[in-house]
Parts: structure tokens; sequence; C-alpha cells
């Protein structure tokens, strides 16, 4: 191959690649290769070997991207013309990785009397195909198909080659979008239970700088609630005296060897001198509240095989929990546990610190009345006893924050 | 001239390939060098040792070499030197030795007859996958090195290792992305698992997507506590679905779970639905909180996403508080510390003064010093705050 064709190719490949990482990218790597290969029609697809069905909502990370098509026809593909394709019914058999022509399949002269010619191919002007399974799991394959009409005449033996030589990186690129896919779809369901807590989570950097928070934790920081974030993403206190003991508390649970700790050289730094390192607790003062926001800072284990580069890991996790905002709506309350109006105020009374006597005073009921509801609030909820109602609600305003 | 496009497909396979296996650099860097049949090549982040979280992929050269060359010939490197001078730090440049300075520059440098010749380099050919200004990349430089025997690099070694250059790239920016991702998904894990609250995504279908170490432990012990878990296809139905003893808790649950799955929680936030499933053993019980869960804003692939949480309290679990954390944060003493530990299981204060054997007036004069060293003013302010702190601090 010359290095013209060599750069042509060298081209494509790095298409492929950027669709892997970004699967909007498929059609730019689609149109050049049809263009190329003077193709019309080029489709990556999942097809059902099973049931000659065109999977249309695929395992994560599979795409399926056309170019060259009118969106008519590869509508009427996906609903009906895939039980009709005469050639992939031929190819269940193929290993993955293998290219083929249409003629190696069915000669012409078979194909020009079949209804999936007739009706499918002829229409859109296209006659000869070159493809192959990309991939195969089960009976469902990834395919990658080209197309183009009779004009242009059947794909030749350098096409094949040069197809074929794309195979590898095609599967190469599927695995990594399954990759990304995976660690995508992981990454969301974990992020939307962080954010279901009640409590403010921020995960930082040795050095403080914010990687990742809840939804709590940017509450706390765009309301100005005692705690924010410097020019440069690093987590401070608003009130000078009490950064100081959230630096030092930093310092206390990150340490100089976690510098050291990356995914590929996590064996250079065992013989590192090793620092314990510690968690703290602290009362945030702040200007918006008389009530001071309770600050965990600790250090965060990893296991070393997730470490980032270029220190981007995870490597303290803080903890916050303000008590202005944590208490459960009584509404809430109500619903999740079927107290009574009476029944929720009174146990936000009491998750709030009130006591049974200066609650009945409070709201004009005798003692034996409140005693009554603490006992209907209790069973209801099946809390034993004050702390396991404040446990218990804790977490109740998850979810809707 | 021609190259061998299979040879040159299997080395790009091999560079996409140590995106996903970082520990397969050397071997793509291996297959670059055989590609040019040289036997030294080099494949490091420039100004970023290995240390401080860049890397060096050495091919025919030894860990030793680069050493000195970090330690002592850094400053004499003319090659370096003069990469930067012309201006080539800048991605995707491709540059040969001659066109960095005169044979006679070179050979008579204290670099050369010091450094190079140890190592039988005379020829470079370099190329820039990250140049200086591609932050947040770090300078990262692909080196190929021929000893004085072979050949000087040719223009088309130069075409070729520009290609490689713009696949090395890629290849590294793919890497980092996931290895960002990641890091996300380690640190949020470690995080929820850190909670002392059980925590269970549930998908569409009802099955469990997610469950945090404290709901694994509640599990573990289904015997006891009433409540499993039924494993599905591992591959479709995440963990499975949630088991109770209790028909009649079965529907309800399955019902409550429906619920939160149906709802917008923006339209319906009082949708959370509270039960309680008792122990088979005593008055203990395990109370669990379904709610819908906000629907994420990127685009989900999978069917597979999360659409409502359920927060799993075991009554069983005792809360060990983190005495030494306490003790450096609050000053607190033992005593005050065995006080506000019972203070978290008792019914009142003469519980726990019977508990401990003191009197109540003890108690009390603890409590008080609890509230003053931790700035709170209530009991529930107090055993919120003990309540709050992460498993482990």
């Amino acid at each position: 191959m010359t290095i013209l064709a060599a750069t042509a190719f060298s081209q494509l490949v790095g298409m492929i690649y950027a669709a892997a990482a970004d699967p909007q990218q498929w059609p730019l790597f689609l149109n050049q290769f049809a263009s190329l290969m003077h193709s019309g029609g080029t489709i990556l697809f999942m097809h059902d070997f099973a049931d000659s069905r065109f999977v249309a909502d695929g395992v994560p990370g599979v795409v399926a991207e056309a170019a060259g098509f009118e969106p008519v026809f590869v509508e009427s593909y996906a609903t009906h013309y895939s039980s009709k394709n005469v050639w992939t019914a031929l190819e269940e058999s193929m290993l993955p990785g293998t290219a083929v022509v249409s003629e190696m399949l069915l000669p012409e002269r078979e194909l020009v009397r079949t209804e999936f010619f007739a009706d499918w191919l002829h229409p859109q002007n296209l006659r000869h195909a070159i493809g192959g399974v990309v991939l195969k799991s089960g009976t469902q394959a990834m395919k990658f198909t080209s197309l183009r009409s009779s004009r242009h005449g059947a794909y030749g033996q350098d096409e094949l080659a040069f197809y074929a030589a794309l195979m590898p990186h095609l599967q190469q690129a599927c695995k990594i979008n399954q990759q990304f896919a995976q660690l995508r779809k992981i990454n969301t369901a974990q992020t939307s239970a962080l954010d279901a807590l009640p409590m403010a989570v921020w995960l930082c950097k040795h050095d403080a700088s914010m990687l990742i928070c809840n939804r709590a934790a940017k509450a706390i920081v765009d309301g100005q609630r005692g705690l924010q974030l410097d020019s440069i993403g690093r987590l401070r206190a608003e009130h000078i005296g009490e950064n100081d003991s959230l630096q030092s508390a930093f310092r206390r649970a990150g340490s100089a060897s976690a510098l050291t700790r990356t995914r590929l050289h996590k064996r250079a730094c065992t013989s590192d001198h090793f620092t314990p390192r510690v968690g703290s607790t602290l009362q945030i003062r702040r200007l918006c509240s008389q009530s001071h926001l309770a600050v965990t800072v600790s250090p965060l284990s990893s296991d070393g095989e997730t470490g980032g580069f270029f220190h981007q890991e995870a490597d303290i996790i803080v903890f916050a929990t303000d008590p202005d905002h944590s208490s459960a709506p009584m509404e809430m309350l109500q619903s999740a546990y079927g107290l009574t109006k009476h029944q929720a105020r009174l146990a936000t009374a009491l998750i709030n610190g009130s006591d049974l006597k200066s609650y009945a005073v409070k709201h004009g009921i005798g003692y034996e009345t409140a005693r009554t509801h603490l006992k209907q609030v209790l069973s209801k909820t099946g809390a034993s006893k004050q702390s396991e109602l404040i446990r218990l609600f804790l977490y109740c305003a998850g979810g809707q924050r | 001239m021609r190259i061998d496009i299979t040879q040159f497909s299997r080395v790009v396979d091999g560079i996409y390939e140590a995106a996903l296996q970082p520990t397969q650099w050397p071997i793509a860097l291996s297959g670059i060098a055989g590609l040019f049949e040289v036997d030294k090549a080099l494949l490091f982040t420039a100004q970023l040792r290995p240390r401080q979280g860049g890397f060096a992929f050495l091919h025919g050269l030894t860990e030793h070499s680069l050493q000195a060359w970090v330690s002592k010939y850094i400053e004499h490197d003319i090659w370096t030197r003069e990469t930067v001078a012309k201006g080539f730090m800048r991605d995707g440049a491709v540059v040969l030795d001659h066109e960095l300075c005169s044979d006679e520059a070179l050979t008579s440098s204290l670099y050369y007859r010091e450094f190079l010749v140890e190592q039988d380099i005379r020829y470079l050919c370099a190329g820039v996958v990250f140049g200086l200004e591609s932050a947040p990349y770090p300078v990262t430089g692909l080196s190929l090195y021929k000893g004085h025997g072979a050949g000087k690099f040719n223009l088309q070694d130069r075409q070729v290792v520009t290609l490689l250059v713009g696949h090395l790239s890629r290849a590294l920016g793919t890497m980092f992305r996931l290895s960002d991702l990641e890091m996300q998904v380690a640190s949020s894990y470690a995080a929820l698992n850190l909670l002392r609250v059980g925590v269970l995504l549930v998908g569409e279908r009802g099955n469990v997507v997610f469950s945090n170490q404290a709901a694994r432990k509640s599990f573990s012990n289904s015997g006891v506590t009433g409540i499993g878990l039924r494993a599905g296809n591992p591959l479709h139905d995440g963990d499975g679905w949630i088991y109770l003893r209790e028909s009649a808790q079965q529907r309800t649950l399955d019902d409550a779970i429906k619920v939160a799955i149906m709802h917008d929680p923006m339209a319906a936030a009082h949708l959370t639905t509270g039960m309680r499933v008792p122990s088979k053993t005593c008055d203990q019980a395990i109370t669990l909180q379904i709610a819908p869960l906000a629907a994420q804003n990127e685009f989900s692939v999978s069917n597979q996403h999360a659409c409502a949480i359920i927060f799993m309290n075991d009554s069983r679990t005792r809360f060990e508080l983190d005495r030494n954390a306490l003790r450096s944060l609050y000053n607190l003493t033992d005593a005050e510390m065995g006080v506000a530990h019972v203070l978290l299981q008792a019914e009142s204060l003469r519980d726990v003064a019977s508990q401990l054997g003191i009197s109540e007036n003890t108690v009390k004069k603890h409590v008080q010093a609890l509230f003053y060293k931790t700035q709170t003013n209530r009991q529930a302010e107090l055993i919120r705050l003990l309540l709050s702190l992460p498993k482990r601090c």
C-alpha cells in the first residue's frame, strides 16, 4: 500500500475510534467509508439470527447507525425486510471478523429473483454488498454492511481486503464503546443514589480540590451555607478561623504518600514511608444561620486498581449535615407512614428535640392525648424510641432534594 | 515506497488495545518499534515523572538510563532544547534529528559524547503526542532511536510516525477519559459504602440495580431479617429482586415500588412509602423507605437505569462510634463517650443510668458536658449529630 493509501486508511481507522468514545461520530466514519467505496448505503446495526430481527434497542453501547439511506428504507428494513434479507441468512455460520462480498453468498442471478431484491434493493438502485459480522453474542450480532449500485459493479478483492483490515478496529471500537457505556451506566446509578441522600457529600483530591459532589452539597455551596469553593475548586469554609481547621483536617485525611498512588506505578510506592491518615469531625459556623454545619472529613481508601492518571483521583471524602435542612417535611411523614396530621406534627417536634410535656403545653392538648399520639407514631413507624425515630427520618427526605 | 498495511494496522490495533488495558502499553510500544525496525523507543510524559502521575514506557532502553537523563543529562539534552526552541512542541508535530541540529553540533555536544554514545543512539525521530498547549494532558512524546550502524530516518518514516502520533493521541485521550470515569465510579461507590444506611437502586422492572455494603449486610442474614434477594439473570437483572418472607408484605413492597417507578418525583414528591419488616425472632425490624428517583438528565444508553431508591434501616445494627475521632475533635472523655453510645439505644436518661450502673444525676452531668462540647442544645440534636457521622472517620 502506498503512503497515500495508508494515510486514508489511517484516517478511517481514526474515525472508528473517535466514534468508540463518542457514538455520535459514527456517521462521519460511515460517510467516509461510503465515499471511499463508492457505496450508496452503509450501515452498522444489530441483527438477531434467531428470528432474523433488526435489533432496535440493543445491549448497552451498541449502535445502529446508517449513512446514505433514505430513512424510509431503514424503517422498512427494520420492520419488514430484515427477515427477507437473503444475505444475512447465509452469514449465520460466519465467524466474527470475517469479511464477504454478496457474490460469495449468493450468485447475482439468484439474488435478482428474490423479494428482498425486488422490493427493497431495486427501488434504491442497489445490487452489490460488502459486509460481515463484527461481533457476536449468542444469536445477536453486530453487522457492518455497505451497498452499491450495478453501475459501480461488484466489490473487488482490493476492496474486500480494505474492509477486512478495518474489521479488527471495529471490534476493538465496540469493546471500548461497551466499556464506556458500562461505566456510564454504573456512574449514573451511583450518582443518583448520592443525590438522593439528605447529607452533603464531596469527593476531593488530596489537595482539597473537589472532583465530585452530590445535590445536597451543591445546595450548600450555592446557597452560601457555610462551605464554598475557591477559585481553583478547593473546598473551604467561609469563616477564616473555621477554614484553618477544615484545611488541617484535609491535611490529616489526605496524605503525601497519596501522590504516588496511580494505577501504573502502584508497586513503586509501596516502599514509600507510610503516614497514617485520620478523619476529623468539625462544627462549621456560618453567617446564614445560628446552627452549625456538622462536617466529617475522612480518607477515602481506593482499592488501588482504579487510580486515575495525573492525580484525578478522589482521596478524601467530606460529609456535611445541615441541621436547618435535614428534617423530613411533615407531609412526607404523613404519606410514608400513614400518619395523621397531628401525629406527623408530634413526630417532627420530637425529631427536632422537643419533649412530650412541652409539646402538649405548646399545642394546648392534654399530656395523655400527646402520649396516645406518640404511641401511634411509634407503632406506625416501628420505632421504639426517639433516637430510632431520628435515625429513621434522617433519610426520609431522600429522593426529593 | 510501500508500507505493509497489515503490520501497520496491527500496530494501531495494539495502541487502542492499550487504551483499554494500560498494562499493554509496553507491547504497543514494541509493536511501534518493530514497524520501523528500531531497537530503542520511548513513550513518556516529558515533564511529569511516574511518581507524579505521569508515565514512561521504554523499549530497548534501561530504567537506569532514563534516571541518568532525568537527574543529569536533561539540561544538556540538545534535542529536547531545540524541539522547544524551534517551536516543534505542538500536538502532532514530528521531527527528525537533523532538523533540530547539525551533525557536528550533535556529535560535539556533551549530551552525545557522554550519554547518547553510551546508549548507541545516533538518530532520532520524535513525535509530539501532546504539546505544550494541550492541557489538561501533560506533554507527551514518542521517540524512536537508531544507532550508528543503522541508516537515518527518512521521509516515509516521518509520515508514518505522524499517522501513529494521531492514534496515540486519540488512544491516550480515550484512556484518560475511561480512567476518569473509573475513578468517579470507584469513589462514589466508596462513598455509598461508608453510609450506615442501606441504599438500593431499583430499575424500571423493579429489579435491584445497585446495593451498597450496608444493604448487602442486611440481605446476607435473610434467615433472621426476613428480607433477601431473589437472583435473576445477572446480565439483565442486576442484583435481582427483593424478597420478603411475608407474602402480604411482599405485595405492599411491590406496590410501593411500582408507584415509585411510575412517578416523576418532581410531580409527586409525596409518594414516599415507608414500611416495616419485622424480624422473625424478636421485636427488631428493618424499615424500608421507597421513593421515586429523579431521572438523570444525561442520555441513558441502557434500559437498566435506576427509577427508584430504597433506604433500608436495620435496627439490629448497633452504632459503633468512632471513639478516636470523638476524643480528638470534641475532647470527649471515656465516660462521656460511654453515655453518648448508650444514649443512642436507650429510652430515657434513667435507662442510660441503669444500663451503665451510675446515678441519673451523673448521666445528666455527662449529657450537659456532651451538649457543651459538641455545641448542641438538645438531646435530639446530639443524637442527630452522632448518627450523621459516617461509619468510620
